[in-house]
């Protein structure tokens, strides 16, 4: 490159400055951004698509999508622990319905032994 | 438009990184031309240019989770494209001026667009002709107004290196452009 011995920084500066002044600058294609905005993280949009039922989730369990299937599991483990703790089959169960049975065929007989009494 | 500061960029990127479709398309309005602008100059191939603004930003939402309020998202952007286009520059052949395609016809204006592009054709075969270090320094300081420390930091070297680096530059184009000089002042 040629050395120009009379130039000045500050003329050089003002050189490539009104360079730049002049050139065409470039811009994205809409193809590019659409692109680049597709492979953003997407995991909700704050628009109006944002629904009842998932504003009632939002505030009934504000831990995160992630935390919602546990909360399920969770619930799902309760309500198995309580099924087994009333178990129909279990002694205590099997004695309740014994007395129940009793009790119910002492009443129908009682209320039968009229009935049958006008019958004879 | 409002400046950007780190603490604004910080807000629309936690947003980002929760989904909010707005907040990206906010930041990709922002700053997607300018990264486009730059990397067209710094590699003279526009579609080049778009590769490498879109690997600029799928870093950007893959860093999002680390991301500290420190610096603005453009210095950020502007350094990962300067790398990417450094990495490419060492893998490309040398640009022949030859080689650089013709202007379009123009539309509107017509004698006005010619002269405009002629002046951004040759103007961009002289860019390209400079050295990439003190490409990359010009179009830092003259094309994106960043400062000398600023170009020093996303640049990774010290100011006294930017300053020659410019200095050098500038002589450079100044040197290659004197015989458009007239053209280049308006006097056509």
């Amino acid at each position: 490159m040629v050395d120009n011995p009379n130039s000045s920084d500050q003329e050089d500066f003002e050189f490539v400055q009104n360079l730049f002044e002049q050139i065409k600058p470039e811009f994205a294609s809409p193809e590019l951004k659409a692109e680049i905005l597709r492979s953003a993280p997407s995991a909700k949009s704050t628009n109006a698509t944002v629904t009842g039922l998932e504003e009632l989730i939002e505030y009934l369990w504000p831990f995160g999508p992630l935390w919602r299937p546990a909360a399920g599991l969770a619930i799902a483990a309760m309500f198995g622990v309580m099924l087994g703790a009333t178990d129909p089959l279990s002694p205590n169960t099997v004695a309740d319905a014994d007395t129940a049975l009793t009790e119910e065929i002492v009443a129908f007989v009682e209320a039968a032994d009229g009935q049958l009494e006008d019958i004879q | 438009m409002i400046n950007p500061t780190p603490k604004s960029d910080a807000i629309l990127l936690r947003k980002v990184k929760d989904g909010d479709s707005e907040a990206t398309r906010i930041l990709v309005d922002q700053y997607l031309d300018r990264i486009v602008n730059y990397g067209t100059r710094m590699l003279g191939d526009r579609a080049e240019a778009e590769d490498v603004a879109q690997e600029a930003f799928l870093r950007l939402w893959r860093n999002l989770d680390k991301w500290r309020a420190e610096k603005p998202v453009i210095h950020w952007l502007q350094r990962v494209t300067y790398n990417l286009c450094i990495d490419r520059l060492r893998k490309k052949k040398p640009v022949n001026i030859e080689d650089i395609a013709e202007p379009a016809d123009p539309f509107e204006n017509p004698a006005r667009s010619l002269h405009q592009m002629q002046v951004s054709t040759a103007v961009n075969a002289a860019i390209e002709k400079l050295p990439d270090r003190q490409r990359a320094a010009i179009v830092f300081a003259h094309q994106e107004g960043l400062s000398n420390i600023e170009t020093a930091e996303i640049m990774e070297i010290s100011v006294e290196a930017v300053e020659s680096l410019l200095s050098r530059g500038r002589r450079g184009l100044r040197s290659l452009l004197e015989d458009l000089r007239p053209e280049l002042e308006g006097d056509v």
